[in-house]
């Protein structure tokens, strides 16, 4: 009987992986069609022409900043050199303790002022509010500490402009992702929020928080998390958009239509997951309340971030964003399957749920599964071979053909010996890599069922390499 | 069922080495084509300056092009004539109409990504040429198509051309009507009076007045406020539109728009409360002061923004120097202005 269930399990887990899989490379496939499509269109019709016909659709760069005195003026220094024509820049210092708010200060002239509110959103309180003499649009929300989403909604609440665009304090944008994730506001008024793609910045060469030179890093952990975003932005989240089901916009680069934002409530406070969770929340909204809507995810604007080259906080990270997933499909439940909701109900949802968030349970319980089976000799060595070259196959397959859109649309990677490494790396990655992930997303299931809230610490090194402060907050860096 | 898996895991491995293939053959073939690019731009960009320097005629250098090389040269010359103008730039457009012949296809190829790209080329080297092609493009099925043409049309600046656009703008209702309105406004003061029945015009859209308005105002052309004020006249004008010939107003309406404007303060919506108190502003004299001093007590703090800034152009900084001392949200606000004013 235990033998019979053990090879029903085995049979039902090819079953998973052929259907998770072959939904990945239909994905691809979407993927593919929409980025040959969008690059041929974008010879016709050039993002700086659109922005100079328009006369620039005002925009608000919206940053939440707590303890980041490693990156923040080289970061906003950037930011001031973007090339749009309309937009201000809010931080929000969000109760930092190592003197963020002070080299602000100091690095850009700030001078107390008054800035009414213009929404209502329940945060922390806010202390000052200050404004450049230097640079007139920038400013400085000095806030009570109150977590990320908490900084984004009292960001949001100073927001004058049509749209603002979230990101991290350590993003790097680069000197047109402005205009370019502006672009489907200006090509249809439904849209009400619009993503780009968020790339790997370790390893590149990078001046004057520009990156002059895309290269492929040297630490392997975050080689694997280059291909990993590959796989997320390029393939995956293009392959949603097609299918109009973008459940997520990268909190580290997204804009959104103020108003809508702000009469759905906000960011929520509650989740670890705010990103995804507002974008869910638009969809149930703009539905609820009859107001044609589009959420797209475009795949020319960059962001660049710096991913954890250590165990720890990569662990730690994962750990979030599974937590965050649960979250928001546990808030959102009542969307599931439900078709008035879209696609994002009917397909982006039930998909989560079943191959996202249940899927480390069933991939760890397939691992035992075949092991038992093999020993307890209910499956040949041949066999157990063959079920393990399968799961790395499919999944090496789906990091290729990431490559391959990568090749076949915005090549960033120009040096042919980074792009062989990343086809190195899309077979290497199963033999512990996945492993490790499965672990992590184990632990932010059993995190998110225990109700944990906290988002664990970052290692900053900046992006020149150079070491962060010596501060209890930000332990240096081993070498 | 081994044997399954076996071919199973036989044909993934086919598909991943024949994927790592193709990677290999894209990355061959873009090195390749970027190479040949680079080679073709050493080569026509100083042609085509030797060709503005009078070294060679139109049709001598359109002699030199080989058969398979003519999109690459359009596209460099495309790019070299957004660069130029006057008679330089008519000079390369006169190179750039005699390769035409060979691109026009485009016109009907099945892919909408090539239309566009068609009328784009055609429309920088050659639109007067291709005027028919370019107008009946506005009707392709595909938005892209159509929109790459109206823009094209719009570069012109001929009054003939915008109407054509004009005649079409509900086409691009999903377009934000600030784009559309900067690229009709691009034309020039002549494009006015025909914004102007479009905008007066009630079986237009909703949409396309807003627009008309936009554009208007862009233009700063005087005759729209009695469009606008028209168009308030109407029984309950949609938001959008309301909002659009109030901002018309502001910047260009007169004291006798004044009264048009009245029943917007009290408007249910905060957009058109606050874009008519800033209408006000522009317009209203000294017995608008207490409904200016209402408003900076108006729930909505847009509102509010908007008539202590009226205040403060109308003159009235004591008004706001009393409210900012008080604890109140108006206060707020009253300090945000007296401080921009400083």
């Amino acid at each position: 009987m235990s033998m019979r269930l053990l090879t029903w399990y085995n049979d039902f887990l090819i079953g998973y992986f052929v259907v998770v899989n072959a939904f990945y490379l239909m994905l691809s496939v979407l993927a593919y069609r929409s980025l040959r499509r969008y690059v041929r269109r974008l010879k016709s019709l050039h993002v700086r022409d659109l922005l100079t016909s328009a006369g620039g659709l005002p925009i608000s760069l919206i940053v939440p900043a707590f303890n980041e005195r490693a990156t923040i003026v080289d970061s906003i220094r950037s930011l001031l050199t973007l090339d749009y024509p309309s937009y201000e820049i809010l931080i929000v210092n969000d109760g930092s303790t190592d003197g963020t708010l002070e080299d602000l200060i100091g690095a850009f002239d700030l001078e107390r002022s008054e800035r009414v509110a213009t929404s209502s959103v329940a945060t922390a309180a806010v202390k000052a509010v200050y404004r450049s003499r230097e640079h007139p649009g920038l400013w400085v929300v000095d806030k009570e500490n109150g977590g990320k989403a908490d900084a984004l909604n009292a960001c949001l609440n100073h927001t004058r402009t049509p749209l603002f665009c979230a990101m991290d304090a350590d993003t790097l944008l680069e000197p047109d992702s402005l205009m370019r994730v502006v672009r489907p506001f200006l090509e249809d008024g439904r849209t009400v929020a619009a993503g780009g793609i968020v790339r790997v910045a370790n390893g590149c060469v990078v001046e004057a928080g520009l990156v002059r030179e895309v290269r492929l890093p040297r630490n392997l952990l975050a080689r694997f998390q280059t291909l990993e975003y590959l796989r997320a932005f390029l393939a995956a989240r293009v392959g949603w958009d097609e299918l109009g089901a973008t459940m997520i916009i990268s909190g580290a680069f997204g804009a959104f239509r103020r108003e809508i934002v702000a009469g759905a409530g906000g960011f929520s406070t509650d989740t670890v997951g705010e990103d995804m969770e507002l974008v869910v929340r638009l969809h149930a909204y703009c539905r609820d309340n009859r107001i044609p809507y589009r959420v797209s995810f475009v795949p020319d604007p960059v962001a660049w971030t710096e991913a954890p080259e250590s165990l720890a906080p990569l662990g730690r990270q994962r750990d979030r964003w599974q937590r965050g997933l649960a979250e928001v499909i546990v808030r959102h439940r009542r969307l599931f399957a439900r078709p008035r909701y879209g696609p994002v109900a009917t397909v982006a949802l039930p998909f989560s749920v079943v191959f996202e968030l249940l899927g480390p349970v069933i991939e760890l319980i397939g691992y035992a599964t075949i092991l038992v089976a093999a020993m307890a000799g209910a499956i040949s060595t041949t066999q157990l071979v063959a079920f393990l070259a399968l799961a790395l196959f499919f999944g090496s397959g789906f990091s290729i053909a990431a490559v391959a859109l990568e090749e076949l649309s915005f090549r960033r990677y120009q040096r042919s010996g980074d792009l062989g490494r990343l086809l190195l790396i899309a077979l290497v990655e199963s033999f512990g890599y996945r492993q490790l992930t499965l672990i992590w997303r184990l632990q932010g299931l059993w995190s998110a069922a225990r109700g944990k809230t906290s988002w664990g610490a970052m290692e900053r090194v900046g992006f020149d390499g150079a070491a962060p402060s010596e501060s209890p907050a930000e332990p240096r860096r081993a070498a | 069922m081994p044997h399954l898996l076996l071919v199973s895991v036989a044909v993934l491995l086919a598909f991943n080495i024949s994927l790592a293939l193709a990677v290999g053959g894209l990355r061959l073939r873009n090195t390749i084509r970027k190479r040949r690019w680079d080679r073709l731009e050493a080569t026509w960009e100083p042609r085509l300056l030797q060709l503005v320097a009078g070294e060679y005629t139109p049709e001598s250098l359109a002699a030199l092009v080989p058969a398979g090389e003519v999109e690459y040269v359009i596209e460099i010359t495309s790019r070299m004539v957004q660069l130029l103008a006057g008679e330089d730039l008519r000079t390369v457009q006169a190179f750039g109409t005699l390769l035409l012949p060979q691109v026009v296809h485009g016109f009907s190829d099945r892919r909408p990504a090539t239309r566009a790209r068609t009328v784009h080329l055609v429309s920088l080297l050659d639109l007067p040429g291709h005027a028919g092609l370019v107008v009946a493009s506005l009707d392709d099925s595909s938005p892209l198509v159509a929109m790459v043409a109206a823009r094209a049309l719009a570069r012109q600046r001929d009054e003939d051309y915008l109407a054509e656009v004009l005649k079409r703008l509900d086409r691009f209702r999903l377009w934000s009507p600030g784009f559309l309105a900067s690229m009709l406004a691009s034309v020039g003061p002549s494009i006015a009076p025909l914004l102007r029945r479009n905008l007066e015009d009630s079986n237009r859209s909703d949409e396309v007045r807003v627009v008309a308005a936009e554009a208007l105002a862009r233009l700063r052309d005087a005759a729209g406020a009695d469009a606008a004020a028209g168009v308030l006249g109407e029984r309950e004008p949609a938001r959008d539109l309301a909002a659009s010939c109030l901002r018309l107003i502001e910047k260009v309406g007169t004291a006798q728009h004044r009264s048009s404007i009245g029943r917007m303060v009290g408007s249910e919506d905060y957009v058109v409360r606050s874009r008519a108190v800033a209408a006000l502003a522009a317009v209203g004299d000294e017995t608008d002061v207490a409904d200016l001093e209402m408003a900076l007590r108006d729930p909505s703090p847009w509102v509010a923004i908007q008539a202590a800034r009226a205040l403060s152009r109308l003159g009235h900084l004591e008004t706001l120097e009393r409210v900012a001392g008080t604890a109140t949200a108006g206060g707020a606000v009253a300090r945000e202005v007296l401080m921009e004013a400083a």
